[in-house]
């Protein structure tokens, strides 16, 4: 990765800015902070024409939205003229504004139409009444009350009037509710309205424009909802119109908007200098001459420096590019959850397409689950709808994983959890729980020495060679685990004739090293004072870090155990499930094979969800800790003239 | 089964279960206990001391005491629901469902105050293995109408539903539970008029008393704290007993005094010593008319035993018995002497123990 520096004049801004925004390879460094009082003023001038943009973007994709257009795709970039906000907003505030009306019309219309159909529903429980409505409203003597009640207290309600001068008329009963109407004189209204409400009576206010009986009034809708559909009808006619003729025309109003927009916000990431601009960015080194090329021919008066990553101070840092194509990108991913490499580091993700399916399929090896697995695998990453588009990227994963454990099934002689079906390729995991623990004990030596190994890589690529040699991650660290591990075996098998004596000489000399590896280190690199806290206090610390880090071998050693542990519970459980099913039909009938089937789905769900959290563990706290420091940050390229195929 | 059949071995059950009421001496033992730990011991020694199994006496709380001790009343329902027929089951599902209603109404207070699950979870009642609501998840939504929603389907779901707009518009729960009151005792009466012969003339008998004493009590209440008219009071009863009619409830509304109504309807009552806090004369006419179902009820052990007389008889009983410990634990707890309490005890073993001590 290459550092870029481009210095330009005010005057040549725009084809500049057009040269950068152009490029597919170059990412943008944020340089407004250089920027004095002149400086920030452009740069308020920007972001102010920025969130204009951005505002009449989003008005023009949602009128777009409900003409029923998407976006589109955009223009060459060619076309694109970038120009005030104003200006557009000028020249398409009459299209917007016809859209707008036909849209209002039409939302209005359909509120019309279900202020209608609510107005039917309230009269229509009183159509039997024939009572002009006028002629019980806002009557100068009567008052008179018209709703709907529980028919269970209907009696009641009588019963609690029955000393007043009201009347109640039950005019229909539908289910358990009562239409009624009740009358009075007006000078007892209050009364009756508080009556009518401790009887749970649910008044209906109805407008007082409404006339004649309820069944007139019905008429009158209905025929006012049939005027008012065909009104509807009429405006998204003239809005299928609008589509036609002026569609594509607001679509290239949008990305005009669009990309002038991007192009404002890549220039709020310029420094202003007293004169000129400076855009300071990084590009890939392959790509680096033909970017410098296309900005020298726009003037002279262009200037671009490139500085290389190794002549970098020690605290720039470049993104990193990560580029994974096909099944590795899946896994690329799982590493950036974790973190984003750093620039002079190791990038695990390869690492982990391979060791986090073979730890998954060691754990889970059965045949025919691990075919389910995959094929569940390819599903998904082959399935384009919206409901699972968001784990489409995981069905790699589940594929590969699922290999793994058909692999491994067959050498554990394993399939839907029978195990007596096909023979074991190695051995059976219940059957020799020892031999398995020692295997996936003495795997895991392998992949921490491993890991080690890629700590030492990183370090001498970042010219950490103190760390190189004598930290707990380092050499000495490696040696000293491997002089255990070495001690530790001949202990066990001494018939193996090891060099125990070897062991113990490395073991003492790289643990001292390791003991004092920080005060070693500082040696090295040359920093002052070699004690930063006293030599007590060095001590102490010292002593308790080497005791982490020899706690640090056994436990991240014993870790990977649960590997065999795993393989040993997932076929404890099949035979859980196979002794259910005896027990539930002996002869193995239809009964046994549902239980089969369920348990099946079971080991798969849950032990498979369990089993995947496990492997990412041990990748991410065994495997990823020992050398992986991450804090990088991901190259990203500027994306302003090159839109999606699709529209945004 | 019907009959001597349906009704034989519900009829055991309920000899059996009467044989465990608590006597004066059981209660004259409580009384005198001077810790809730004292009175947990006392308690082991009786039919409540299979709810106290594994609790540690020493420790336990009265809250704990008086919740275990409850379980009694869930688990006989169901008991006796299940050996019941069928239509008397359903009565003594729906009798036993009065807790679930009051636990409702402690929901919905608590998704009012704004109050937390914990909180409210102290209030409820057990429900012991009877099916209920979504408590939980109701408090949790932290809004009335998401509640009440929770409850749909169920038969307090639309009462609830067609109060709730006024629950609104007056800032106040009260209509909303009394749309639950009123809903409630109709589903009552209505299975307890569904029952036949014996059955119905004994329970009808039975629960005819305890939905007096509700419209009497409410009619008081609306009219003397709420201020409602004589209709609205109307509406707000059952007005299904024809002691307790619409005449005396506009009485009531109108502002006559209790001292000259009751009389009317019950002669045998001697209410206290007029005193002018209408909430102790409330009170007091309230254990009045429980006390004086007390003899209804023991009457009613003794009738015809192949009916659902006895059972609703032995479990309204139960009750009582049940709320006179928990008043007595309370005041235990709180060290009140036994004159503060007396005067509201309602069982007829516990009346005695406190007078005779």
């Amino acid at each position: 990765m290459t550092q870029v520096t481009i210095e330009f004049p005010q005057s040549l801004l725009k084809q500049v800015t057009f040269a950068v925004a152009r490029s597919a390879d170059f990412q943008i460094e944020d340089m407004s902070s250089l920027n004095k009082r002149q400086g920030a003023e452009f740069a308020a001038e920007a972001l102010s024409q920025s969130a204009g943009f951005s505002s009449l973007e989003s008005e023009i994709r949602q009128l777009l939205d409900q003409i029923g257009l998407g976006t589109g795709v955009s223009n060459e970039a060619e076309d694109i003229q970038v120009t005030q906000v104003e200006q557009i907003a000028e020249n398409t505030a009459g299209l917007r504004a016809e859209i707008s009306q036909v849209l209002n019309a039409i939302q209005e219309t359909e509120k019309h139409l279900v202020d209608l159909k609510q107005l039917q529903g309230l009269l229509t429980p009183f159509q039997g009444l024939d009572i002009a409505f006028e002629s019980i409203r806002n009557r100068r003597y009567l008052f008179s009350v018209l709703g709907t009640m529980p028919a269970d207290r209907l009696e009641r309600f009588r019963e609690s009037v029955a000393r007043s001068p009201f009347v109640i008329l039950e005019l229909d009963k539908k289910a358990q509710r009562s239409s009624v109407l009740m009358l009075g004189p007006r000078s007892q209204s209050e009364y009756m309205l508080r009556v009518a409400r401790s009887a749970y009576l649910d008044s209906v206010e109805l407008p007082d424009d409404l006339k004649g009986t309820p069944a007139e009034i019905l008429v009158s809708i209905r025929s006012e909802t049939e005027d008012q559909q065909k009104k509807l009808t009429t405006l998204h006619q003239r809005l299928d119109d609008i589509r036609q003729r002026h569609g594509a025309q607001l679509q290239q109003v949008y990305w005009q908007v669009r990309l002038s927009r991007m192009l404002v916000e890549v220039i709020t990431r310029y420094g202003k200098l007293k004169n000129d601009y400076l855009v300071v960015g990084w590009i890939p080194r392959s790509r680096q001459e033909a970017f410098g090329e296309r900005l020298r021919a726009i003037s002279p008066n262009v200037f671009v420096t490139f500085v290389p990553d190794t002549e970098l101070g020690a605290n720039e840092s470049p993104p990193v590019k990560l580029n994974h194509q096909g099944p590795i990108a899946s896994f690329q991913k799982l590493v950036t959850t974790y973190s984003v490499p750093g620039y002079n580091e190791i990038d695990p993700t390869v690492l982990m397409f391979i060791t986090f399916p073979l730890l998954f399929g060691a754990m889970f090896g059965d045949v025919g689950q691990g075919a389910l697995l995959a094929l569940a695998g390819v599903f998904l990453h082959l399935n384009r709808g919206k409901a699972l588009k968001r784990y489409q990227k995981m069905g790699a994963i589940i594929v590969l994983c699922g290999i793994s454990a058909v692999v491994f099934g067959f050498l554990y002689g394993s399939i839907f959890g029978f195990e007596e079906t096909i023979k074991p390729l190695w051995e059976r995991p219940i059957d020799n729980i020892t031999s398995i623990l020692l295997v996936t004990f003495a795997a895991g030596a392998v992949l921490l020495s491993l890991a080690n190994i890629l700590s030492l890589i990183n370090a001498a690529k970042q010219g950490r060679w103190g760390y190189f040699l004598f930290n707990g991650k380092g050499l000495a660290g490696l040696l000293l685990y491997w002089s255990f591990l070495g001690l530790i075996v001949g202990m066990a098998v001494p018939h193996l004739g090891l060099p125990t004596r070897l062991f113990t000489l490395t073991a003492l000399i790289t643990g001292t090293l390791v003991l004092f590896s920080g005060v070693l280190e500082r040696l090295l690199e040359r920093k002052r004072p070699l004690f930063e806290s006293g030599l007590l206090i060095y001590i102490i610390q010292a002593f308790f870090e080497f005791f982490e880090v020899m706690i640090g071998f056994i436990s991240n050693s014993l870790s990977y155990v649960r590997v065999g542990a795993f393989a040993v519970a997932h076929a404890g459980l099949s035979r859980v499930f196979m002794m259910l099913a005896e027990m539930v039909d002996p002869a193995t009938g239809a009964g046994y094979w549902i239980v089969i089937v369920i348990g099946n789905i079971f080991i798969l769900g849950f032990e498979g969800m369990i089993v995947s959290i496990q492997t990412l563990r041990l990748e991410y706290y065994e495997f990823f800790s020992k050398f992986f420091r991450g804090g990088g940050r991901m190259f990203r390229p500027m994306r302003a003239m090159n839109t999606p195929k699709q529209g945004a | 089964m019907s009959g001597a059949g349906s009704f034989g071995v519900l009829n055991v059950r309920v000899r059996a279960a009467l044989a465990q009421l608590l006597t004066s001496a059981d209660f004259a033992r409580l009384m005198r206990a001077e810790s809730s730990t004292a009175f947990a011991n006392a308690l082991a020694a009786t039919a409540y001391g299979e709810y106290l199994v594994g609790s540690d006496l020493q420790e336990i709380s009265s809250r704990r005491l008086g919740y275990q001790m409850r379980k009694r009343i869930p688990e006989k329902f169901k008991l006796f629901r299940d050996y019941a027929p069928q239509a008397a089951g359903r009565l003594i599902d729906v009798l036993f469902r009065l807790y679930e209603l009051d636990n409702l109404k402690v929901v919905l207070r608590g998704i009012n105050l704004g109050d937390k699950w914990q909180k409210v979870l102290y209030l409820l009642f057990p429900m012991g293995e009877f099916k209920s609501l979504p408590f939980q998840a109701m408090v949790e939504t932290a809004d009335l109408g998401s509640a009440i929603a929770l409850t749909a389907g169920s038969e307090y779901y639309e009462p609830m539903r067609a109060a709730l707009p006024r629950v609104a518009q007056e800032g106040t729960l009260f209509s909303l539970e009394v749309a639950l009151d009123l809903n409630y005792w109709t589903r009552v009466w209505s299975l307890t008029n569904a029952l036949k012969g014996s059955d119905r003339s004994l329970a009808r008998e039975l629960i005819a008393v305890i939905i007096e004493r509700n419209d009497l009590i409410w009619a008081v209440r609306y009219a003397r704290f709420h201020h409602l008219n004589e209709a609205e009071i109307i509406n707000y009863t059952l007005g299904f007993s024809p002691k307790v009619p619409d005449s005396l409830l506009i009485d009531i509304a109108n502002g006559s005094s209790l001292y000259d109504l009751l009389p009317r309807i019950y002669p045998d009552i001697q209410l206290e010593p007029r005193v002018d806090d209408m909430t102790y004369r409330l009170n007091g006419l309230e254990v009045a008319l429980q006390r004086r179902e007390q003899s209804l009820l023991r009457n009613k052990l003794s009738a015809y035993p192949f009916s659902i007389g006895g059972a609703l008889a032995y479990l309204f009983l139960l009750e009582d018995e049940v709320r006179d410990l928990t008043m007595i634990l309370e005041a235990v707890s709180l060290g009140l002497s036994r004159s503060s309490y007396q005067p509201y005890l309602i069982s007829i073993p516990a009346a005695q123990a406190a007078a005779e001590s």
